[in-house]
């Protein structure tokens, strides 16, 4: 059931998946990060992946006095280049990940940039 | 062999469509990166009446308790979640990390409102449709 042990793995998946795509930071390295904390200042371009460290969700009892955490993971893109780079990772988000709900699209203005935000349905059983 | 009879209601309105005419309003709901290096944090006031004791639910049957009409109490129902979002607007519960001077020349703190101009409130239309 469970997809991602820890929130590194999920941020490895999405490295992977989205390695076309993403921008990258002022020292080179692929613009995604797991916050807290806020990533690197530098300038703003290219494609931006942030990972929630926290996942959402509820917890509901299970059999064998087992807790089911229904985790969902929050993941923010955020187009600073205004190309087709996050249309492409979407549709690869969308057609790798299952989705506990629609995506969330704010589309850009002359005051912020185009950002979606997904969240990944990751179940996992909790042992007392 | 048993035979269900049963004559379903016919729905001439089955949804409610709310939308809010401004360019800014999907970045004040969901939050946003802002090209002047700030950031806005999400307010969803489409959220916070439902996490806030407003059920639907209960106001569907009760309103069809009183008109014994489906299309008459899904629209009193669809009207009561409109104006609970109106008013989550204007509530002064939306947490800011930043003193403001808005545009109307008020000082907002944290925890405020989101109403500036009041063109995002005023902008909240509701439609049926079938």
């Amino acid at each position: 059931m469970t997809k991602f042990a820890t929130v590194s793995d999920l941020r490895g998946s999405l490295a992977t998946l989205l390695n076309a795509e993403l921008g990258t930071f002022e020292n080179g390295i692929k613009r995604i990060w797991v916050r807290p904390p806020d990533p690197p200042a530098g300038a703003a371009e290219g494609l931006e992946c942030i990972i929630q460290r926290i996942p959402a969700g509820a917890v509901r009892g299970s059999s064998g006095g087992q807790r089911k955490d229904l985790r969902r993971w929050v993941v923010t893109l955020t187009n600073y280049a205004e190309d087709g780079a996050m249309a492409t990772a979407t549709d690869k988000i969308k057609a790798t990940y299952t989705l506990a709900t629609a995506p969330r699209y704010v589309p850009p203005t002359d005051k912020n940039y185009e950002s979606i935000s997904f969240q990944i349905f990751d179940p996992t059983l909790i042992n007392p | 062999m048993a035979t269900l009879r049963w004559n379903p209601p016919k729905l001439t309105t089955a949804t409610a469509v709310y939308a809010w005419g401004v360019p800014y309003a999907a970045a004040q709901h969901e939050g946003a990166t802002l090209r002047n290096g700030g950031t806005i944090p999400p307010r969803p006031w489409t959220e916070y009446p439902l996490e806030n004791g407003l059920r639907l639910d209960q106001d569907l049957a009760d309103n069809y308790r009183r008109s014994q009409n489906l299309g008459t109490a899904f629209k009193a129902t669809a009207t009561t979640y409109n104006r609970a979002m109106q008013e989550a607007i204007a509530a002064s519960v939306w947490n800011w990390p930043r003193r403001t001077v808005r545009r109307s020349g008020e000082v907002a703190g944290s925890p405020r409102n989101i109403v500036d101009t009041g063109d995002l409130l005023n902008s909240q239309k509701l439609s049926f449709e079938r």
